[in-house]
């Protein structure tokens, strides 16, 4: 269990304060449906690990967070608040860091901290210049001229020292060296530690999404097809193998996904009960060889369609 | 080997030509049509419609010259505009460099010669052959050169790139007006090619030897990233709207003050050669004496001060001309439209966003105009050889004593002896006034470019103003005839009318549109609309008045009531202010 999940369990709500709330978002660009019917409902205090296939749509869910898309279908709330109708009211709590960083690469890294402390009223310089020490940014160096490391640092930065309400950070660690992971995973584990803080953290690197997040949304062609706890979501998913006497088609098992055969064997991952398996198993004439726990990277890869490791 | 050599050229000009290649087809066809144009009879092909088909040509010889320079340079880089993929491709650099030399002036002679020997001289017999098309070929090499190394600045060469090419190109006129002969205007060109093409081959083999500006930067904060110094040297901005406004000064209100400083500071630099250079102007003070003779007089200027000092107040209108049509990066979006991930997520409502640079335009409009005002000033206060300090009426007439003065002090004199210094310093102040009021004006319906998330359309918007302008231009001047009888004054109230329905339908259209996408600020578009009509209103009496007291002196019929007021309505923005509103509220929420 993340270090994360377990100050999460320690501080469970007792009432929920949704943060944000999506219901029937769709958004088509061109002929290509980015997002369709996309529900999502976050609490105070959730770390949410978005994840999903490059176009699967997590970034334009995240656009549509912080009002830079417009809802075509559905609505979408943060703060109870439409981001796109009050954007100073939204994005004033959030605290936002992307892969693509688009900081002002003009301006100098003390530039960027007095530009952007103008924009938050809970701006906290001392844990602005305690972070900038950490992470080893010169007050004088231009953006342009640090390394995508340090650039996704100083981002960083001026998206914590306001101590948002919400963090959003799409892909943040792309690319990057796994120092600057750590800073980056550190610095949502900090987050969460402080009180009611909420994170929705969206990422390829699915062990990060393990450590830190307790509830995971998967998605897939623009739809929402997983969104539980981190916990339940291994606790119910399972490798089964199957070996038949000959071989056959691919059995039907409820609840079974990314099937793969190897001569007269099948393995899939399986979200079901084992005893369920098992009977499905024996429906079907096969043998169950064995059911194994898995891990986030097995279940994104199966849903995804590639082949299990 | 020469074979070879030829094949690397070839693939060089195809890469780099490639992506705009329709416009390479286009050009010549436009070039074949013009001379089947030339060729018709007078009748079917009159002088104004010739003129009015010429304005495309400037703008496509340039786009297609640029190619060879790389068609999608950032200006404001300071990296090597040549493009970086073409760059590190297997190839000498003597092919990455002369070829496309070769090209573009092959390009721009080619391109001039067929206007002037198939177009141009079977219509005028006054052109110019050889000078334009050495001039052509130097903008070329110069473009190359200033945008193929690696510079230390990114705004010095956009400086550069935004003043030498005008020196050059204007040389070839004053040159031709000051009588120096072709041959050595051609000699000047010729020289003027050479040495760009020595710096642009020297820039090129700079930029593929040394790694880019910002890489060398990294590595060396790289090795001192572990000390990191933490400074406040400066005091927390004051609210959301400070820090805008102070990112949008830095982008683009500081800009048009320090272009207009360079400028102004340039042209100074002649007064300090030409502050002897003097003329006699006959006949200033004229009468007609006891005999009947008409008895006039004359006195000694300062030709530099009479010629340029007028001028001045042009410099920050033309360069805010230039930096609202796009001339430099968009401060909320990339090249490509989108808006930065970082500017958009600013919690400042679009609003917010929208004044903040409008202020910062106007704060570096106003400075702009002050510099140039108090350069005037100077200008006008430097003591002058030969100047006529004072004139003692005579029964001769007015007989000049001459001096070491300054040429305000001659002016204003000169003035007060005709009776005109009143009527004159007031011209000036409202010429002032309207000037800054312009120059704000131009850089503000500019600034919808800044917003707009089209990338095609913001390259479009230069080149649609250009060609509107210059359309209107041609088609004034080429026709002057029916400007000058009544009938002329009911056509241009007619277009004016239709210009200014259109204004106020684009204008209506933004508000309902602006209604929907976001209610608690439509109130704002109402306001433009209310603004317009005001500040119109204001102009049209102000153009009004003026056309009242000059009326007899009118040049054109055209220009009676109520044309000016219908021009006053023309020239006060409304569409463009409320689009840009749009523009920001649609790219920032799509």
């Amino acid at each position: 269990m993340g270090q994360g999940q377990r100050q999460r369990k320690d501080r469970r709500w007792t009432v929920a304060e949704t943060v944000i709330e999506v219901k029937g978002l769709g958004r088509t660009f061109g002929n290509h449906r980015a997002l369709d019917g996309v529900n999502l409902t976050l609490e105070r205090g959730t770390v949410l690990g978005l994840v999903g296939q490059n176009g699967a749509g997590k970034t334009t869910l995240i656009k549509h967070l912080l009002g830079l898309l417009r809802a075509e279908e559905g609505t979408v709330r943060v703060f109870g608040k439409d981001p796109v109708a009050d954007p100073p009211g939204v994005l004033s709590r959030i605290g936002y860091l992307s892969e693509e960083g688009d900081l002002p690469m003009w301006m100098k890294v003390e530039e960027l901290v007095r530009y952007s402390a103008a924009f938050y009223p809970g701006w906290d310089q001392q844990y602005c210049d305690t972070l900038q020490k950490e992470f080893g940014l010169s007050s004088s160096a231009k953006l342009g001229s640090l390394s995508k490391g340090q650039r996704a640092r100083a981002g960083l930065l001026v998206a914590l020292a306001f101590r948002p309400e919400l963090l959003l950070l799409d892909e943040p660690s792309s690319g990057l060296d796994p120092i600057v992971r750590r800073d980056i995973l550190g610095a949502i584990i900090r987050t969460i530690a402080d009180e009611g803080r909420t994170v929705l953290f969206s990422s390829h690197l699915l062990a990060e999404v393990e450590q830190v997040s307790d509830r995971v949304v998967m998605v897939q062609a623009g739809k929402v097809v997983l969104d539980e706890e981190l916990a339940d979501v291994k606790e119910t998913h399972h490798r089964i193998e199957i070996a038949f006497e000959q071989a056959v088609a691919a059995p039907i098992i409820e609840g079974a996904f990314g099937w793969q055969c190897e001569g007269n064997r099948w393995t899939a991952i399986c979200r079901a009960d084992i005893e369920d398996i098992q009977l499905a198993v024996d429906k079907s004439g096969g043998r169950l060889i064995r059911t194994v726990g898995v891990s986030l990277d097995d279940i994104f890869m199966a849903r995804s369609g590639s082949k299990l490791g | 080997m020469m074979r070879e050599e030829l094949q690397s050229g070839l693939t060089v000009l195809h890469l780099m030509v490639h992506r705009y290649r329709k416009v390479y087809v286009a050009f010549p066809l436009y070039l074949l049509f013009l001379i089947v144009m030339f060729h018709l009879p007078k009748r079917w092909a009159p002088d104004v419609l010739l003129g009015f088909l010429l304005v495309p040509f400037g703008l496509g010889l340039l786009w297609t010259v640029f190619g060879f320079v790389n068609a999608d340079a950032d200006i404001a880089s300071s990296d090597t505009a040549y493009s970086s993929w073409i760059l590190r491709l297997p190839l000498k650099t003597r092919s990455l460099a002369i070829w496309p030399m070769l090209a573009a002036t092959a390009w721009g002679i080619g391109s001039w010669l067929i206007l002037s020997l198939l177009c141009l001289k079977y219509r005028f017999t006054d052109v110019s052959i050889a000078w334009p098309a050495l001039a052509v070929a130097a903008l070329a090499l110069i473009f190359q050169a200033i945008l193929w190394p690696p510079v230390k600045v990114g705004s010095m060469r956009m400086v550069l790139a935004m003043t030498l090419p005008t020196a050059v190109a204007l040389f070839g006129t004053i040159a031709t007006a000051n009588k120096w002969t072709a041959e050595v205007i051609c000699e000047v060109y010729a020289g003027i090619c050479l040495a760009a093409a020595g710096f642009g081959y020297a820039g090129l083999v700079n930029a593929r030897t040394t790694p880019s500006r910002g890489k060398l930067k990294r590595e060396s904060v790289e090795a001192v990233s572990d000390i990191a110094v933490i400074q406040h040297s400066k005091k927390p901005f004051r609210s959301p709207e400070a820090a805008q406004f102070w990112l949008e000064w830095r982008m683009q209100g500081r800009l048009l003050p320090l272009l207009t400083i360079l400028v102004l500071a340039l042209a100074s630099v002649g007064l300090f050669f030409e502050r002897d250079d003097i003329i006699q102007v006959s006949s200033v003070y004229t009468y007609v004496n006891s005999s009947g003779h008409t008895i006039g007089s004359s006195f000694n200027q300062n030709f530099f001060l009479k010629t340029y000092l007028p001028l001045l107040p042009w410099v920050p209108l033309v360069l805010a001309t230039i930096i609202g049509l796009g001339a430099r990066p968009a401060s909320l979006r990339g090249a490509d439209g989108a808006f930065h991930l970082y500017h958009a997520t600013r919690p400042l409502s679009p609003s917010q966003m929208y004044w903040a640079k409008m202020k910062s335009i106007g704060a570096g409009t106003l400075l702009a105009c002050g510099a140039t005002v108090l350069v005037m000033l100077v200008w006008g206060i430097l003591p002058i050889n030969e100047s006529m300090v004072s004139a003692t009426m005579t029964k001769w007439g007015p007989l000049p004593h001459y001096g070491r003065s300054s040429f305000l002090a001659t002016e204003l004199t000169s003035m007060d002896a005709q009776g005109t210094l009143r009527l004159t310093l007031m011209l000036w102040a409202v010429c002032l006034v309207t000037f800054t009021l312009w120059t704000w004006r131009n850089q503000a319906v500019g600034a919808c470019m800044d917003y707009v998330s089209s990338a095609k359309l913001a390259k479009a918007y230069p080149l649609a103003v250009v060609i509107v302008s210059a359309s209107i231009i041609t088609i004034w001047q080429s026709s002057q005839s029916l400007y000058q009888v009544p009938q002329g004054l009911w056509l241009l109230c007619g277009v004016l009318t239709l210009w200014i329905a259109a204004k106020a339908a684009v204008a209506a259209f933004g508000l309902l549109k602006l209604k929907k996408l976001r209610p608690s600020e439509s109130s704002g578009a109402s306001m433009a609309i209310a603004g317009w009509l005001a500040a119109g209103s204001v102009a049209a009496i102000a153009l009004g008045v003026v056309e009242h007291s000059e009326g007899e002196y009118n040049f054109y019929m055209c220009l009676r009531h109520p044309v000016p007021e219908l021009l006053a309505f023309v020239l006060v923005p409304v569409a463009r202010p409320i689009l840009a509103r749009i523009a920001l509220e649609t790219g920032r929420h799509r």
